[in-house]
């Protein structure tokens, strides 16, 4: 090739026209968007989410949960995220935009987060689960947390934040009179669960049924 | 004359002035930036091997070494592919493609200390960001998971490459420029351009929902496609007639290939999102741009094809040959895989699979390092004017590479496709206390196995590769052109 | 591999006279190192522009068909303007059935019988039928501490899934309970979301979960 000018101009241009095209026209089409009501005075939707889950969600991130978790329904008709109970709406652009940090995910080695607020809302499940997911979820491969938690000994009296572990794992009992206890992180990581919920509509949700 | 135009004669000087410069000359003046960008790719190929068989054997066995966080899964994971792309892949490439940029400027070597400070720096920046991983900095952005805080120090090796890049074109012998020069100014300018607004948009000033998700597969998708297979093509342009000793095909389906590959690529990434909360419009032509990267693929193919054809036996022979040739043609198998997948029918069952993971590696892997492994056997005995030790590790490198990354490929594609069709069969569920129950997890752990049998294969060869390369380094000086050039197949005096 | 030895600084050779061996390797390197690559000029097959041709065509076909108009808010490739969904069909029973297969089977198993010594069973349980009122406080604020079922005692704690938990709205609440109401043999009315709202109204200063006796009292079976 001998023409240096468009040789160069090329290789500005291609990548110059995707940018504008799939980025640049994205932040003038729908980057400002904003929470919104379905019903006049309504509640807008959605909400920020901060104190501890928002912590929580640093933990989710530093631990690298999105490796084998995504959070993002899929439209009824496409997969199975519909029959599988992980949502009862598409996920949609305005959902996610509170978020500093979006973590929709690749891979779902595990199954879909985006709701697990709403499917499993007990504290307990969450703690053991990631304490040893053998606890609650026999064959599953997701890797044991236990560093999020610590051994101490009883007080008085037994903390009533302590793990309750099956008795079918004589092995993870800790020695009498010690109990295992979350740690800040684990109760964060938790809060950040239980916070998980796709339990409103918003308008544009109804395009995606 | 317009200024626009004065600008490019001045890149572009009609005049010779130079004397000519021989090619000695050249890998001679290169010999420390090879040496340095080498050496630190091989070392980061190890770690990143290290911590690929981590992550690989945790996904089937969770236990281990669980209870010491930093080598939990998602932080192995990513360590591995920290150390692989931005580690091994990226040191292989500023060595690699450089160097064959150095060559076909057939110029004196200016400013190779430009070369060396950002390689340092480089390679402060990988470690800095994969002990940021380790140890919780990890930002869970794919394909940046190294902490923002070493963004800017990557970024600034970035731009001092390209400006070395542009500056050793624009004193290069005058003529015709050669399509592997194409390529390479492509890439060491899209590169620094790709990761500066990536880096902007989802760390410093961070865009609004899932617009952050469309930057980070512009970008993640371009770092293969505007990175790493324009440098890999680079050197299969330069490497596959230069052993061989004729001329590339045909012009025209170089040029064909390159633009279309430059236009398509680049708008291809939306296909990660299929089915996610980003409008139809921008899927729908994430996929359309996919299927179009036939054309690219189809052209190189045929170029790449009619230029070997007939030579089976010095492919052969050829430690160089028999990587590229192997590289080339994952090429366009995983291309074609690529395209496939995009469709939204095949999407469905293989989005979200293991299937995505065997995809990653047949281009990064099976295409691009395989390459990278043919440009060091052809420019490592240039540079340092000594024979490769050993024509049997050569070997045990080739087989144990393809065998391994062939076991990987199979194990994760035909394991990801049913992952995929159980995911999509709301019966299934991921696993079951009743362990006669058809699972997900059930059916996908022998296929994981296979895939953490076939790191082993892999960890085997890139042993090989690196005690060959120690002993080409600091082994007795004797191997050095004693024998001429380290064949794989009998034919040479005394083999 | 090697360049040609003409050209380097330091040849093996060069300050004795060759020997044969030498000029041999010397020569076998001047033949390795081959010319720079160059291209040749073949045409483009014709058959290829075709092939391109049709799949650029194919490609503007499937963004006019499955590119929803460029608009943001269609997230569907089969959209088409005017279409909407309709009024959500809700149907009680289908979706309490959803609701318990994804939410409650993990603890109570499918066929409602629950692990004895862990989670109580649904099926037959005095607890479920009768007084729908006590199933829908139990569902909207939870149950925790010692209860009684069946003649065996349990001592856990059932999470809440109403506004202090996971937030079901009134017709989830109504279908699920209506659902486990109505099957396994259970044979109790179905639970009408006036119920549930009702509950919910009454409950709406509580927080934390029900203890058995507490629901005992106010609902005995």
């Amino acid at each position: 090739m001998k023409n240096l000018p468009l040789l160069f101009f090329g290789i500005f241009f291609v990548l110059a026209f995707s940018w504008t095209g799939l980025i640049l026209s994205s932040v003038i089409q729908y980057g400002d968007l904003k929470p919104i009501a379905m019903e006049e005075g309504g509640v807008p939707q959605p909400q920020a989410r901060v104190g501890v889950a928002q912590q929580g969600k640093l933990v989710y991130i530093s631990q690298g949960c999105i490796y084998c978790h995504s959070q993002q329904v899929r439209r009824k008709g496409f997969g199975a995220d519909w029959e599988r109970g992980w949502g009862n709406r598409q996920s949609v652009p305005r959902d996610y935009i509170l978020q500093e940090r979006v973590l929709l995910g690749t891979s779902r080695t595990g199954p879909d987060l985006m709701t697990i607020g709403e499917r499993q809302p007990s504290a307990d499940w969450h703690h053991q689960h990631l304490y040893n997911p053998q606890f609650t979820s026999p064959g599953s491969i997701m890797p044991p947390f236990r560093y999020l938690y610590r051994t101490q000994k009883i007080g008085d009296a037994p903390s009533p934040n302590a793990l309750k572990i099956p008795d079918t794992f004589p092995e993870e009992k800790p020695e009498p009179g010690y109990e295992i206890v979350p740690t800040e992180r684990a109760e964060q990581l938790v809060a950040y669960m239980l916070s998980l919920k796709l339990n409103y509509e918003l308008p544009e949700s109804r395009n995606a049924e | 004359m317009s200024p626009f135009l004065s600008f490019f004669n001045k890149i572009d000087p009609q005049v010779e002035t130079k004397p000519k410069v021989a090619l000695s000359e050249v890998d001679h003046e290169m010999r420390l930036p090879v040496l340095l960008f080498t050496i630190s790719g091989i070392l980061w190929l190890l770690i990143g091997t290290f911590f690929a068989i981590v992550a690989s054997f945790k996904m089937h066995s969770p236990e281990l070494l669980a209870n010491f966080e930093p080598l939990t899964f998602g932080r192995v994971r990513s360590a591995h592919l920290n150390a692989m792309t931005y580690g091994w892949a990226n040191n292989a490439v500023f060595a690699v493609g450089l160097w064959i940029m150095a060559r076909l400027c057939k110029a004196h070597i200016r400013y190779a200390s430009m070369l060396i400070i950002a390689g340092v720096f480089w390679n402060i920046g990988v470690t800095i960001g994969i002990i940021g991983i380790l140890t919780g900095g990890l930002t869970s952005v794919e394909w940046l998971e190294m902490p923002p805080q070493v963004g800017p120090l990557l970024a600034f090796s970035y731009v001092l490459i390209g400006m070395w890049g542009i500056l050793m074109f624009r004193f290069r012998e005058r003529g015709h420029v050669y399509v592997s020069q194409w390529y390479i100014l492509g890439a060491l300018f899209w590169f620094p351009w790709l990761y500066v607004v990536a880096i902007t948009m989802i760390f410093l000033e961070p865009a609004r929902g899932t617009i952050q998700a469309l930057t980070n597969w512009w970008f993640g998708h371009n770092v293969l496609g505007l990175w790493y297979t324009p440098m890999g093509l680079a050197a299969i342009y330069y490497l596959l007639p230069k052993v061989l000793g004729r001329p590339i095909y045909s012009y025209y389906l170089s040029l064909l290939g390159f633009w279309s590959l430059a236009l398509f690529y680049n708008w291809a990434g939306v296909h990660h999102l299929i089915g996610g909360p980003i409008p139809v419009w921008l899927i729908s032509a994430g996929i359309v741009a996919s299927v179009m990267m036939v054309i690219p693929v189809v052209v190189t193919a045929i170029n790449h094809h009619m230029s070997a054809v007939g030579n089976a036996r010095a492919v052969w022979q050829s430690p160089t040959l028999r990587f590229i040739v192997f590289g080339a043609m994952s090429y366009t198998l995983a291309s074609f895989f690529g395209s496939w997948m995009a469709l939204r029918s095949v999407n469905v069952v293989t989005h979200f699979t293991q299937f995505t993971i065997g995809h990653a590696h047949h281009g990064v892997y099976a295409f691009f390092t395989m390459t990278m492994f043919g440009g060091i056997y052809f420019m490592m005995p240039r540079i340092l004017e000594r024979e490769w030790p050993s024509a049997m590790l050569i070997k045990v490198h080739f087989w144990c590479a393809a065998i391994g990354i062939g076991m990987m490929l199979v194990a994760l594609h035909v394991g990801g496709w049913i992952q995929g069709m159980d995911l999509n069969n709301p019966d299934i569920p991921f696993f079951s206390p009743d362990s006669s129950a058809r699972t997900i997890l059930g059916a996908l752990k022998p296929w994981l196995f296979s895939r953490s049998i076939s790191g082993i294969l892999l960890t085997i060869a890139h042993i090989a590769f690196f005690v060959n390369f120690a002993l080409m380094l600091i082994g007795p000086r004797a191997v050095r052109y004693k024998e001429g050039p380290t064949l794989l197949a009998a034919e040479r005096k005394g083999a | 591999m090697s360049d040609s030895p003409t050209n380097r600084q330091q040849l093996p050779g060069d300050d004795a006279p060759y020997d044969d061996d030498d000029i041999h390797i010397i020569h076998s390197q001047l033949m390795r190192e081959k010319d720079e690559p160059s291209e040749g000029f073949s045409p483009v097959p014709i058959v290829l522009l075709f092939l391109f041709g049709g799949l650029v065509f194919w490609g503007g076909v499937y963004i006019a068909n499955f590119g929803g108009k460029f608009r943001w808010d269609v997230y569907d490739p089969n959209w088409e303007p005017g279409m909407t969904a309709g009024p959500a069909v809700k149907d009680k029973w289908k979706t309490g059935e959803r609701l318990f297969m994804n939410n409650c089977k993990a603890c109570h198993q499918e066929n409602g019988a629950g692990v004895p010594g862990s989670y109580p069973p649904l099926a037959g349980s005095s607890w479920v039928v009768g007084d729908d009122h006590r199933i829908v406080k139990i569902l909207l604020n939870g149950l925790s501490g010692p209860i009684d079922v069946e003649g065996s005692s349990y001592d856990g704690a059932m999470p809440s899934y109403g506004p202090s938990g996971a937030g079901w709205d009134d017709f989830k609440i109504a279908a699920v309970a209506t659902w486990v109401r109505g099957n396994f043999d259970n044979g109790a009315p179905e639970v009408a979301e006036e119920t549930v709202a009702e509950v919910r109204a009454e409950t709406a200063g509580k927080s934390g979960a029900w203890s058995g006796a507490e629901l005992l009292d106010a609902h005995p079976f």
